[in-house]
């Protein structure tokens, strides 16, 4: 136990400052296409990267092409969840905040339809899922963050994150067995 | 359920290196890309002294981690290399004045002189005696000390406070939720006080003995004769609580 808590070491910061500095134009680029505001991007950025410093184990687990997709997903969903916040200011101070409704998640029909299936349906059938349920999924099973980071990355209680996920399955499989896809056949 | 995960996961994983390869072709934009290089020049240096904060902040944290975790592993230990308790030799200190229980038997108010289990129970490493249908008190000095021939034997559950001389054997008990109850052993058949007005019964111990019963504001006692002798168990809480600690009442000498 002492051993582990030697081993991760102070490198850690070393090892962001060189994915950072490795990958900035996707990690900017990716932040500015979302937030479409450079000072926005830049705090979006920052938030990823301070944030990455409790993943650097799944960090340095990752072969490179899926580390930058990570990174660029982990910037994807902080630059999202600023433009929500940021939106969110904006509908409060106008008084038409919007509660998020959790619903029973049932998810059953899921467990019949997955096993059968190719992964481009899948794809498809994610891209078919609203944003919000879409990003929950990514973080949880791409991102591999666990419900108490997610809640707090989306503004959310883990009870909520949870019910958001299984909501977001279930109507993955929903649109899996009605044959649905992201171009919208559903 | 992990088959299905794993093509999430993989779905998933292949939708995001598909995002990034086109933002990799939206970066040949030179107006994106310049925009993402200006931004990179401007808060470079910020957000690398940021990251280096974080590494001195973890380092403290990680001295601070360790050295909790030495405190615990030292405080496991200390905890390991104790010997095992003996819980019906456990010493307790007693509380000074008179004891607590005031059963309705005029022997019992007098006022009657604890004498500490302390006073002859040595605290010993050896392991307590286990129990069986005659119980064998084997570290002595409180097997002396109790002079009667019956006694508690579930030493788990009834921690003893402390025994009181007289013309019959008293021993002071409290349980594990903190009721107080008092076993009397009488040498010789004997009728005990009884609270006015206690709702008196008949019932039949687990060894099938009669005992009388008696339950009132004051609390509940159970009476029966073995072998020539009185015996009786008094307490506080409910007329079960006492009836368990009769059922745990064996012969040990």
């Amino acid at each position: 136990m002492l051993f582990l808590l030697l081993v991760d070491s102070p490198q850690d910061a070393d090892f962001l400052s060189d994915l950072y500095q490795t990958y900035y134009r996707l990690l900017y680029g990716q932040a500015l296409c979302v937030l479409r505001n450079a000072q926005d991007a830049e705090d979006a950025v920052s938030t990823a990267m301070i944030r990455l410093t409790s993943k650097i184990d799944v960090l340095r687990s990752l072969p490179c092409n899926k580390l930058e997709a990570y990174l660029v997903i982990t910037v994807k969903n902080t630059a999202i969840n600023a433009y929500r916040q940021r939106k969110r200011r904006v509908a409060r101070s106008a008084g038409t905040v919007e509660d998020l409704q959790v619903s029973d998640p049932g998810t059953s029909p899921e467990h019949q339809v997955f096993s059968s299936l190719g992964v481009e349906r899948v794809k498809n059938a994610i891209r078919a899922l609203p944003q919000r349920e879409q990003q929950a999924l990514m973080m949880r099973y791409f991102q591999q963050l666990t419900d108490d980071e997610i809640a707090r990355d989306l503004g959310l209680k883990p009870v909520s994150v949870r019910a958001l996920i299984s909501r977001g399955r279930a109507r993955l499989a929903e649109i899996l067995m009605q044959g649905g896809d992201a171009d919208g056949q559903t | 359920m992990a088959k299905h995960d794993d093509l999430l996961e993989q779905a998933l994983a292949e939708i995001a290196m598909e995002e990034t390869n086109r933002l990799k072709a939206q970066l040949h934009d030179p107006a994106l890309r310049d925009a993402a290089d200006s931004l990179y020049v401007r808060h470079r240096s910020r957000l690398l002294a940021k990251l280096q904060a974080r590494k001195k902040r973890r380092s403290y944290t990680r001295f601070f981690q360790l050295a909790a975790s030495v405190l615990l592993v030292i405080g496991a230990w200390q905890v390991f290399k104790q010997p095992v308790k003996d819980m019906l030799n456990k010493p307790v200190p007693l509380t000074s004045g008179a004891p607590t229980f005031v059963p309705a038997t005029p022997a019992l108010l007098e006022t009657p002189t604890l004498v500490p289990a302390t006073a002859t129970a040595a605290p010993t490493a050896s392991p307590s005696p286990e129990p069986t249908a005659t119980l064998t008190l084997a570290p002595t000095p409180l097997a002396d000390a109790w002079g009667g021939t019956y006694f508690v034997t579930s030493k788990e559950k009834y921690t003893l406070k402390g025994l009181v001389p007289g013309t019959m054997h008293r021993a002071e008990f409290t349980d594990a939720d903190g009721n107080a109850y008092t076993f009397a052993e009488y040498p010789q058949p004997t009728l005990p006080s009884i609270e006015k007005g206690a709702q008196l019964q008949y019932v039949h111990l687990p060894d099938g003995t009669v005992a009388l019963t008696a339950e009132g504001p004051q609390g509940a006692q159970v009476i029966w004769d073995v072998d020539g002798r009185t015996l009786s168990v008094f307490t506080q809480a409910s007329l079960n609580e006492a009836l368990a600690m009769a059922g745990d009442i064996q012969k040990i000498k």
